[in-house]
């Protein structure tokens, strides 16, 4: 008696009321619900693989028998230090999620815990992948009822024509004089990030090879300097910031002919940290 | 990211183990129809569940007049074929398998099925 890791394939084109697979002999039960013709025994101690189809879908590692999850928690592991942090718990019935508080560069993988209000299931592991994102990405989010947990509104790319951005971090050191030869210096305590953006405002066509821009594309510029909404902002370099827009939006237009190219620019401000923040899509956390 | 529901499932199971499943099969033609295929990742371990051999019957019509070229004929039920690492088993079907549901056990040295009408919901 051995156990194998083993690929178990049901084909198409039939009717499958349920299936199970059990370590050893069948038990009891499992003959008496044979001969009776009832329905699929529960998950037993012997039990390797149950699949039953008659009870919506209870199925292989991520059900606990008749007791199928009520949620996953989805976990966002960093490959190369094994850290992680949990990037969305996400109900029962939903089968995808969209991650947005992630940083460039890094590898991920994610680590799916199906849970239930009694159990908590065995991890299903994805594989492994590097965010690529091209552009510095401006993100508005909406709150949810919990700490730390967003759901996503809007994305503003900065990637078009972008000028050098320049941070600074905001501290100030006071130079304090004496009665020795050399001054005291003197620190705040402020050490958070801000800087500029700027990038043109509309969209490029790779198909047509068309740059556009649009009044609803300006219109929403206009109207980050005055949304209260939570925002973050991710670099190129694997950062992700909490900010807000600190200063009023400027907008400057080019003209060639009939043709005009906008450049918008702002300065932000890092308010808060973004450390074990939860961005998803909206709808993500509906039952 | 989607974690959606397969029909290929990666597991750990005993080679010693025996399966069950209950199913509604389909009438078919030509080629045999596979159930379900459980592979071991080292190759050890093969195991084939298909049904084959199926003929669909010919049955006179109450209301139309009999063909000249077409001949009643009761068809072939065909059988289960499970193929454990190089061995074959076969178990019978005795019904129409449209009309038939099926509680397939097999084992590492066996096959054995328990037929049954299917309801009508």
């Amino acid at each position: 008696m051995a156990n194998r890791d083993s690929i178990l394939k049901l084909y198409g084109n039939l009717g499958c009321a349920y299936m199970y697979y059990v370590e050893g002999a069948l038990n009891a039960a499992q003959l008496a619900a044979i001969a009776a013709d009832s329905a699929c025994p529960d998950w037993d101690t012997n039990t390797q693989f149950r699949i039953d189809f008659t009870n919506n879908l209870i199925a292989g590692n991520a059900s606990f028998g008749n007791d199928p999850p009520t949620e996953y928690n989805i976990y966002r592991v960093d490959a190369d230090t094994d850290e992680s942090s949990l990037a969305a718990t996400v109900d029962g019935a939903k089968r995808s999620f969209t991650d947005y508080a992630i940083v460039n560069g890094v590898t991920y993988k994610y680590n799916i815990a199906p849970a239930s209000s009694t159990h908590i299931g065995a991890m299903i592991e994805t594989d492994e992948i590097v965010p690529d994102i091209k552009s510095w990405e401006l993100l508005v989010v909406d709150d949810t009822d919990d700490d730390n947990i967003y759901t996503l509104s809007a994305i503003y790319k900065f990637n078009l024509n972008v000028e050098d951005v320049v941070l600074q971090n905001n501290t100030t050191v006071n130079k304090l004089k004496g009665f020795t030869p050399y001054m005291k210096l003197q620190r705040d305590s402020i050490n958070c990030w801000s800087g500029t953006l700027s990038s043109l405002a509309g969209v490029y066509d790779c198909t047509t090879q068309d740059y556009t821009e649009n009044l609803t594309i300006l219109d929403a510029i206009k109207a980050l300097s005055t949304d209260i909404r939570t925002k973050f902002l991710r670099d190129l370099d694997g950062h992700l910031y909490k900010i807000d827009i600190s200063s009023s939006i400027e907008m400057s237009q080019q003209v060639f002919g009939n043709r005009r190219a906008t450049t918008k620019k702002l300065e932000w401000t890092e308010i808060g940290s973004a450390e074990d923040v939860q961005i998803v899509a909206q709808g993500d956390l509906d039952e | 990211m989607k974690f959606e529901s397969s029909s290929t499932f990666d597991l750990s199971l005993d080679d010693e183990g025996v399966g069950v499943i209950c199913l509604y099969p389909n009438g078919y033609s030509g080629s045999d129809r596979n159930v379900l295929r459980i592979t071991s990742e080292d190759a050890a371990e093969d195991r084939l569940l298909k049904h084959e051999g199926y003929v669909a019957g010919l049955f006179p019509s109450d209301s139309l007049y009999p063909s000249d070229t077409l001949y009643p004929d009761a068809g072939t039920f065909g059988h289960f074929s499970y193929t454990i690492n190089g061995t074959t088993y076969t178990a019978d079907s005795t019904m129409e398998l449209p009309l038939s549901k099926y509680i397939v056990v097999f084992t590492p040295s066996a096959i054995s099925i328990y037929e049954s009408t299917r309801e009508v919901a």
